[in-house]
């Protein structure tokens, strides 16, 4: 597996993390509601699923073998 | 009630004797008795490192701390250690490797081998002690609290703590680490199940998800937004609190134990993203039961809400189901770290095999004794010690980092940990202020330790060269 997949992947990871704590998880926002559910819940959970989702495809594109035992 | 209980909890102790008759081995090496055999498959690895990760801290913080202080506690657990899952898959390859290059007995003994400095491996301990000693003795205290809140007369606080105690020193000095594991997979499923029928009857009594809310914003609207009605949420707050919980696998012992037990990287891989899910899938309902309880319970103290909301308004089943769900959940995270702390300990002494097993075994005695007597002297802010834990653990990681990373580590990661900690020890004793510049302290001092730690890194990368 090719080590440009990886660096893009923990890349976006950490540009959505300073994204969401900077511009998405913003004090006194309620509004836009998802089927009335608050807007700081729903974000909040839209991101962790996405890292999640980000940790799947980041065990199948990892490049690196761990030095085998000495 | 009683006979639903005694079924439960006569299932449950049979299943924790089945666990550690099949991990007894009579002819054992103490890398067998106190690292499983470094065998653990990504079923079972998923599994323990869950259940040490959610304990009474999540059974029963969590839903006080949605009711207290509303939505943004999502972001507070379920944000940050799904960042801690991804980060999971370059540590656990990082550590693997330098383990199986110097070897790996825990992760107190395995720096000090890697700085070649006996200090490393003292800091790494003096941490795991300081920090996890309170951890483990709030979780008892608040299981314990709870039992003699919900059997009135039974049994009184200290019995219950003793109790749980003796159950888990039974199973890990019979069947090691294997025991504790296989445990912790029986709990972990324990956990889950239970807090998903509470959760589910919760948010049915609260009339909805959407009806909930509703409720709410016409109630108390502080607990939909951030920073929450109390103000807790804020950024700076919540930033902390991810770094603190991304760091756990790195600097918690038990964690990083764990990781580097795993049969193989791949496996570990596995463990990451099924431990995500575990966390998506644990603690959606805590917010349900939390929701539930800023209807039906604002102004009700912790102990009072949380045996209402997880006993009192649930079916008899259920509610004994709950009891049992939560004294498995407090077993596994207090199992995992005292026998962790043998583990450090082991792992920093010399000499020869059974002498060393033997010195581990009265060390795991003895910390427990020394959890069961801080317990009855800690306060019930269980979501807020556990922080603590974390934060005050995490400020070794430059270390520990440098040794995963390093081949000849720089010393500088030592000085650089020691007076984070040492500043931060400080703090909690009020010698020193806990904020700076109106920012909270282990907000600062990450900021501090991210800036000087890339430095050193940087420059000793130049130099390696």
């Amino acid at each position: 597996m090719k080590p440009k997949t990886w660096n893009t992947l923990w890349i976006s990871v950490l540009i959505l993390t300073l994204i969401s704590f900077i511009f998405l998880f913003k004090e006194d926002k309620l509004n836009p509601q998802l089927f009335g559910i608050p807007y700081i819940f729903w974000i909040g959970f839209l991101v962790t699923c996405l890292i999640v989702a980000a940790t799947f495809i980041a065990s199948k594109v990892f490049p690196y073998q761990e030095t085998k035992k000495s | 009630m009683t006979g639903w209980l005694i079924a439960f909890f006569g299932l449950f102790l049979l299943s924790l004797a089945y666990a550690s008759y099949k991990s007894f081995q009579k002819n054992r090496t103490s890398d067998d008795f106190m690292l499983a055999g470094s065998n653990i498959g990504s079923i079972l690895g998923f599994l323990t490192f869950s259940a040490a990760l959610f304990s009474a801290f999540t059974f029963m913080g969590m839903p006080d701390f949605f009711r207290t202080h509303g939505v943004g506690a999502w972001i507070f657990l379920g944000l940050s250690d799904a960042l801690m899952v991804f980060f999971i898959v370059w540590f656990g390859y990082k550590l693997r490797s330098r383990a199986n290059e110097v070897g790996y007995q825990g992760v107190a003994g395995f720096v000090q081998k890697c700085y070649q400095n006996k200090y490393a491996g003292i800091l790494l301990f003096i941490s795991s002690f300081l920090f996890l000693i309170p951890y483990v003795a709030i979780q008892i205290r608040g299981i314990s609290i709870f039992l003699e809140a919900a059997f009135p007369g039974l049994l009184p606080f200290w019995a219950w703590a003793s109790m749980l105690v003796g159950i888990m020193l039974i199973y890990s000095e019979i069947g090691g680490l294997k025991a504790i594991m296989y445990s912790d997979a029986i709990q972990g499923v324990i956990l889950l199940v239970v807090i998903w029928i509470i959760g589910a009857t919760c948010l049915s009594l609260a009339g909805g998800l959407e009806t909930a809310t509703q409720k709410i914003m016409d109630t108390n609207p502080g607990l939909t937004t951030l920073p929450g009605p109390k103000g807790l949420f804020t950024t700076p707050f919540l930033i902390a609190s991810s770094i603190a919980i991304v760091m756990i696998p790195v600097t918690q012992p038990q964690f990083t134990t764990r990781l580097v037990v795993m049969k193989s990287l791949k496996s570990v891989h596995r463990m990451a993203y099924a431990v995500g899910l575990f966390a998506i899938l644990v603690i959606l309902p805590t917010a349900f039961i939390g929701l539930y309880g800023a209807i039906k319970y604002p102004d009700a103290s912790t102990s009072d809400f949380l045996s209402g909301a997880l006993m009192y308004d649930q079916a008899v089943p259920v509610a004994a189901l709950a009891v049992v769900g939560l004294f498995a959940a407090c077993l596994s995270t207090t199992n995992a770290q005292i026998f962790a702390l043998g583990t450090e300990l082991r792992s920093l002494l010399k000499g020869d095999d059974k002498r060393t097993m033997r010195i581990t075994k009265v060390s795991i005695f003895l910390f427990s004794i020394i959890v069961l007597i801080f317990s009855t002297y800690m306060s019930d802010q269980l979501v807020l010690l556990a922080r603590v834990s974390f934060a005050g653990t995490s400020m070794v990681a430059p270390v520990v980092l440098g040794a995963v990373v390093f081949k000849n580590p720089p010393k500088s990661l030592m000085i650089l940990s020691s007076f984070a900690l040492a500043y931060f020890i400080l703090s909690l004793l009020s010698w020193v202020p806990n904020q700076i510049g109106g920012y909270p302290l282990d907000f600062v001092l990450y900021g501090f330790m991210i800036v000087f730690t890339a430095t050193i890194f940087i420059t000793h990368s130049k130099k390696s060269q």
